[in-house]
This record gives C-alpha cells, structure tokens and sequence, in this order.
C-alpha cells in the first residue's frame, strides 16, 4: 500500500469519526433540551411511586434514594445543565475576547489588568465558587458569573496570544490606513481569522462549566432546589449503588456522554486545522 | 570505499491534483561541489530544497524516488522513514530562507537564539561567537544581543542567520534567494560573505536563485529547471571580472540625489526634514530627508539594506510616528500618528507593503475586500453615491488593465499568485481613495517575467496619483520612475 493510499484511508477514517462524534453530539443535545417532553411518558420525576433503590420502573433504570423513577429524573436534568454551561461559554468567551483584544492592542499598557489577572490565577477555582455560590444565595445561575469570573485569566491570555501576531500583519495595517477605527478593523479582519480557534476555546469553556457545575451540584453545596439534576443524582444516590447502580451510573453517563464527545470532537477539529 | 556524494537523487517524481512539480529528477552533487538551481517561479526549486531536507510540502504527493544526503535515505515513496535518522541528517544541513527573519525564533533576543546553537563550553561559545560577529560586521555588545529580531534592519537579520549557520557548521548549506530583496550594493557583500561562509565551512553548497549575478558568482555549476525537469547544466568557471568590487566594509560612494526643482509645481505630497525611525528604537534612523511629489510623478528611493527605506515608507503612511519634520498632502499638514489623522485624512496616502500575501485577510474573499473599500468611500458625504459608482467603474477598468482573472470576487488571496496580490493591493489603494501611493519593494520576491510584467503594467498605468517607489532594484527605477532619491545620504551613523 503505497503513502497516497495510506493517506486518503486515514483521512477517509477521520471523516468517519467526526461524523460519528457529530452525531452523538447531537444526540445528547437533544436529549437533554428535548428531555422534558418525554417525562409525561415515563412517570412523575418528583412523585415517590417505590421503595427506595427499587429496580425496574420506567426503561428498567429503577428508582432513587426517594423512590422517584431514575427515567423520569434523567430527562429532565440536563437542560438547565446544558443551557447554564453553554451561556457561561458563551460569556466567557465575550469577556475573554475583549480583555484579550484590549492587552493584545494596548499591550504595555495594561501591565495592571495583566497583574490582576494573574492574580486570580492563583485563587483555587472551585473552593471559590464553592464559597461564592453559598454567599450568593445559592442561586443556580450565580454559577454563570462565578465561572465566567474565573475563567477569564485564561480565555483572555489566549486571545491576547492569539490575536498579537495578527496585529501585524499587513491586512491589519491595511484596515487602519483606510480609515478603520480600531475596534472596526478588530471585529472586521481580527475576529475572523480567530474563527477556529474561538470555536475551539467555546467547546473547551462549555466542557470546563459542565464540571465546576457539576461539582458545586455534586458536593451537596446547593439544596435540592438550587442545583444542577444530574450531578445531583450522582450524589444523592451513591448509597444506593449496589441496590440500584442505575440511579448513580446514569447521570455519570450522561455527563460523560455530554462532554467527551464534544472534547474529541474540538481535538478533530483543531488537528484538522493543523493539517 | 568513501561515497563522495552528498546529496543523489533518484528519479524523484512529485506531483499535486493538478500538475507535476518535480518531474522523474535525478542528481548527484559531490563534496565540495557549488550548485545553482535557476528557473522560472513555480518550476520546482523550493520543492526540491526542502526535499533535501526530507520534506513534502503538504498538498503535494511523492509518488516515486528517493533523497539520499551523506549516504543515508531522507526522503522515499513508500517507506518510513525514521524520525531520528532525519533529524541527526538536517543537523548537519544549513538552510537559510529568502526571508531570514523566518529563521529567527522572534520571541528570543538575538543572543539568546545564537548561544543555543553555539556548541562547547561557555568560553568556546563566546569565542565562536566573537569570531562570526567579527566576521560578519556585527556589534558584538550587549545592547545588540538584547535587541529581538524586529528591532534590526533587513541586512542585520541576514548577517545574524549567516552567523546561526555558521555556528552549526553544517556540512551542506542550503540557500533559498539570499539575495531577494536586496539592493546591488548590499547583494555583493552578502555574496562575498556566502562565498567566505562556505569556503571556511568547506561545505557543500545548494543555492537556488532567479539572480544571474547570484549564480554566477556562488555556484561552480548552475542547473536550469523548468516544470520539474532539469533543462541544462552548465559549468561555471570564476573570472576576474566576476570577483565583487565592494569589500566587506560597508563605504562607498554615495550617489547624489536628483536636483529638486518644484517652484512651479502644486505638489500633492511635500516632506520636509523628516526624521523617522523604528518605533521601539530611541534614535532617528534617517533625518533632514526633504522632497515634493507632484501629479503623476514616480519617485523612487533607494539605498542600502538597512537604510531606512520601509521605516520612511511606514513613516510616511503613518503606521510609525513621526519622530520629527513636516509632511503635507495638498498642503494640509499630517499629524505625526495614524490614530490622530482625522477620519477625512485616512486613506489618503496608499501603503502597498512589500509581502502581498499579508495585505489581504486570508479568511476574507477578494469581494469582500474590495466592497469594503468602496463602502468606506461612500461614506464620504453627499457626493456619496454618485463616488460610489464612479468608483466602481474605475475598479473594473483597473482590473482589466491588470490583467487580472474574471473569477477574482470569489477568490480567497491564496488562490492568487504574488505578483496578482501586488496588482490587487495597487487597485485597493487607488480605489480607495489614494492621493499619493507608497509602493514598498513591490518587485521584491518575484521572478523576472512576473516582475517585469508588473512593472509593463504600473507604466502604462494612466492615473494622476504620484507614487513614491522604494526599491533597490535598478530595472524598476529605469522603468517607472522619473526620478529617484538615495536615502544614504540621510542616514545617521
């Protein structure tokens, strides 16, 4: 087999496999906005209906540590997961582009927003959500700016190094020399170019948001009202593991299945771009 | 029995999708031999380079052959080869690029790159160093070793990756156009320099250049190739008359600059006493520089590498600051900075930068690029729309007049070839509105077909818009400019 016919195999087998990660991607996605719908079908997820850790129930999965049908729990624990880590993606990825534009442009400058951020660097990121989400009145969307808040020393040094050497280049200086206001000739010829690599920090900010959500969900922090479902499951039902695996496995399933994925898939991408 | 050769090459057939880059070529260069690769633009040189050096630029295919450097495989079809064997091969190959900047990591102050290849104890180091800064004219204190790559002219760079290959003593030295870019002056001592470089290495030596003089003066045989193919191979032998009158030493005449004699004319651009210089640098590079532009006047400025012509050029066009003198366009004085230039003044003075490749956005269509121009122009008041149009009418003139493909709104700048990106960058700047346009070493990295054809085409190119050429290339000042100004008389020592 010649190199040619090598090539074109593993291209062909790495088309293959985003296609398969897109797919599952997508599916989890679903399922976890779409979920809700489904709950009328499989029983009431807040409603004692057995005995605690009992087996079979709705799609066999059993009951929790209340008696609540797992099927039932599961469709409806993710969305606020999934919306809260996109959103905190989302604003993260904001915030970190315009610190980052701002250090990239006005560079020594911002010697003091640099030493801040740096600063936070060396604050243990989940022992202060942790703290701040209890003083914030363990509201499940404090989570959004807490995250956003610490991720920030990070996504802004990214951008920064990203966008730096593209402040060079001629097409930049082009943009000035017309006539282009600085934040013009940023979001018009900077931004674009940072397209892959935005794309790429957004997947990896949301994966990020899943698992401090998740570990201020699953640390008992929150009450039962305040917190991220499936985390929660994971927790409340780690008792119960020998009697009803289903009630823990499940939801570590389902975070799982929501963030490797979509980490593989981010690695495909990028190495793609590398090619 | 010892193997002589360095380098064989065995029927090596490279090819994209669409064509054949290097065409069933076979080569065998000898120790001690001087070899120059000449031809065309796209006929495979490059290619063929960094095959020696065990790579298939991505996009291409080696379909059959093999490279073998000092005995051992470094390129085949159809085999493996083992990463390390290649990496021990290029430690003992020299390359340096067209551009020598791209070989200088610019991160890391210059000391810093030279002591990472400077091999043996630290007082070793320091005398190999001393010894190939002396040689090559370099300040050897620390205020120039601290200085990044940015910090030091064209020629500088050059001088500093001649001193990284020297201080790796390679046994084959690579040399991909050392002398684009450069003006006469400067090309002869950077060729006695590589001839100095390469006798004391006693290296082996691969040169590939569109420069006759490079040629003839570094190679003892030149082989000509054409799509992929080797046509001819000529032996050179060195004459008297090829030996380079200018010595090492930078002195020289100075050529006076043409008599200035503007009283009758309404200059669109006058400077006087500029003084410009590097924004990161304390020191002017150039001072007192004086002259006008009038209507339809091509003005070039020459001088050595290192001179000051970019920093006058971006100096100029605003992207550095003025560190001194008046400049006025139509007799409204400029501000020093780009960023106080106020919203009526921008794009008045066209910048067509030396790498046309850069001046485009490579994500965004040429289209695109274009409507931007023309919105920008169309926000210019009540007169808005019909410029507007007028504008649009003048851009498809100027595109059939460059000659430039049907298809271009569609295209991504990768899909153009250098000298189309020159033509376009032109374009954009006099649709956009351009008073007076800065072309900088526009020729430079183009072959001679291409850039004799740019050069047919900017003069018969009929817009009253003067344009100040930096080039050190006599043939464009022959052919376009009807006057020219030598920057070293300007220069601060």
């Amino acid at each position: 087999m010649n190199k040619k016919t090598r090539q074109l195999q593993c291209r062909q087998k790495g088309r293959s496999l985003t296609k398969v990660l897109i797919v599952l991607v997508v599916l989890i996605v679903c399922f976890a906005l779409f979920g809700p719908f489904f709950v009328p079908l499989v029983g009431d997820p807040h409603k004692t209906e057995a005995f605690p850790f009992d087996g079979g129930g709705p799609l066999n999965m059993g009951y929790d540590y209340l008696g609540r049908p797992v099927a039932a729990q599961l469709l409806i624990g993710g969305r606020e997961l999934l919306i809260a880590a996109f959103l905190t993606a989302v604003l993260s990825q904001v915030t970190g582009m315009t610190c980052g534009l701002i250090m990239a442009v006005l560079r020594k400058r911002t010697k003091i927003l640099r030493f801040l951020l740096d600063m936070m660097l060396i604050i243990p990121m989940s022992l202060s959500t942790l703290v701040i989400y209890n003083h914030a009145g363990s509201s499940l969307y404090a989570t959004i700016p807490i995250a956003t808040f610490f991720t920030l020393p990070f996504t802004s040094r990214y951008y920064a190094g990203n966008a730096e050497p593209l402040l060079r280049t001629g097409f930049y200086e082009q943009a000035m020399v017309a006539g282009d206001s600085v934040p013009l000739a940023l979001i018009r010829e900077i931004i674009p170019v940072l397209f892959r690599p935005i794309l790429t920090d957004l997947g990896m900010s949301m994966i990020s948001a899943v698992y401090l959500m998740s570990t201020v969900s699953f640390l008992g922090i929150a009450n039962n009202n305040n917190s991220f479902l499936w985390p929660t499951m994971v927790m409340q039902n780690l008792s119960g593991l020998a009697l009803n695996p289903y009630a823990t496995l499940m939801p570590i399933f389902a975070i799982v299945w929501l963030t490797i994925p979509l980490n593989i898939l981010i690695d495909q991408f990028s190495n793609r771009r590398r090619k | 029995m010892v193997n002589n050769n360095i380098i064989e090459i065995s029927e090596l057939l490279i090819q994209n999708e669409k064509q054949v880059i290097i065409n069933n070529l076979s080569l065998t260069v000898e120790r001690g031999e001087k070899i120059a690769l000449v031809g065309p633009s796209g006929c495979g040189k490059t290619t063929l380079s960094l095959a020696l050096l065990g790579f298939v630029t991505p996009g291409l295919n080696l379909v059959q052959g093999g490279v073998k450097v000092f005995g051992q495989q470094i390129l085949a079809a159809n085999q493996k080869i083992n990463h390390r064997q290649k990496r021990l091969l290029r430690q003992r190959i020299g390359r340096l690029d067209q551009d020598p900047a791209l070989s200088l990591t610019p991160t890391k102050p210059i000391g810093m790159l030279l002591h990472e290849l400077a091999v043996g104890k630290r007082e070793e180091q320091e005398q190999s160093l001393r010894r190939a800064f002396e040689w090559l004219q370099l300040p050897l204190d620390k205020t120039f070793l601290k200085r990044y790559p940015n910090e030091l002219s064209g020629g500088q760079r050059r001088r500093v990756a001649l001193a990284m290959i020297l201080l790796r003593k390679p046994e084959l030295i690579l040399l991909d156009e050392p002398t684009a870019g450069l003006d006469d002056r400067t090309r002869d001592m950077t060729l006695v320099l590589l001839n100095e470089l390469v006798d004391r290495l006693q290296a082996t030596l691969i040169v590939i250049t569109h420069c006759p003089e490079a040629a003839r003066q570094l190679s003892n045989k030149i082989l000509r190739l054409e799509k992929g193919s080797i046509m001819s191979r000529d032996k050179m032998e060195r004459r008297q008359e090829d030996e380079p009158v200018v010595s090492v030493n930078k002195t020289g005449a100075i050529t006076k600059s043409m008599p200035r004699n503007y009283d009758n004319c309404n200059y669109i651009l006058h400077v006087n006493e500029l003084s410009a210089g590097a924004p990161n640098l304390r020191r002017p590079v150039v001072e007192q520089l004086s002259f006008d532009l009038c209507p339809g006047e091509r003005m070039a400025i020459t001088g050595m590498s290192g001179a000051g012509k970019s920093t006058v050029a971006r100096t100029l066009a605003g992207l550095w600051p003025r560190l001194g003198g008046d400049v006025f366009l139509e007799k409204e004085k400029m501000a020093p900075s780009l960023h106080q230039w106020p919203q009526s003044m921008r794009g008045t003075i066209g910048f067509v930068p030396q790498d046309p490749a850069t001046s485009f956005n490579p994500v965004i269509t040429l289209g695109t690029s274009m409507g931007r121009v023309l919105k920008r122009r169309s926000h210019t008041g009540v007169a808005g729309k019909n410029l507007k149009k007028q504008t649009c009418d003048e851009l498809k003139r100027l595109i059939q007049i460059m000659d430039l493909p049907a298809d271009w709104e569609g295209r991504l700048p990768n899909h153009f070839s250098g000298g189309q990106l020159q033509r376009l960058a032109i374009i954009r700047s006099l649709i956009g509105g351009a008073k007076c346009l800065i072309l900088d070493e526009i020729t430079s990295g183009l072959d001679e077909a291409t850039r004799d054809c740019l050069l047919e085409l900017l003069a018969t190119l009929d817009t009253p818009v003067p344009m100040l050429i930096i080039t050190h290339d006599p043939v464009v000042v022959a052919q376009l400019c009807n006057k020219s100004i030598d920057l070293n008389e300007y220069v601060v020592s």
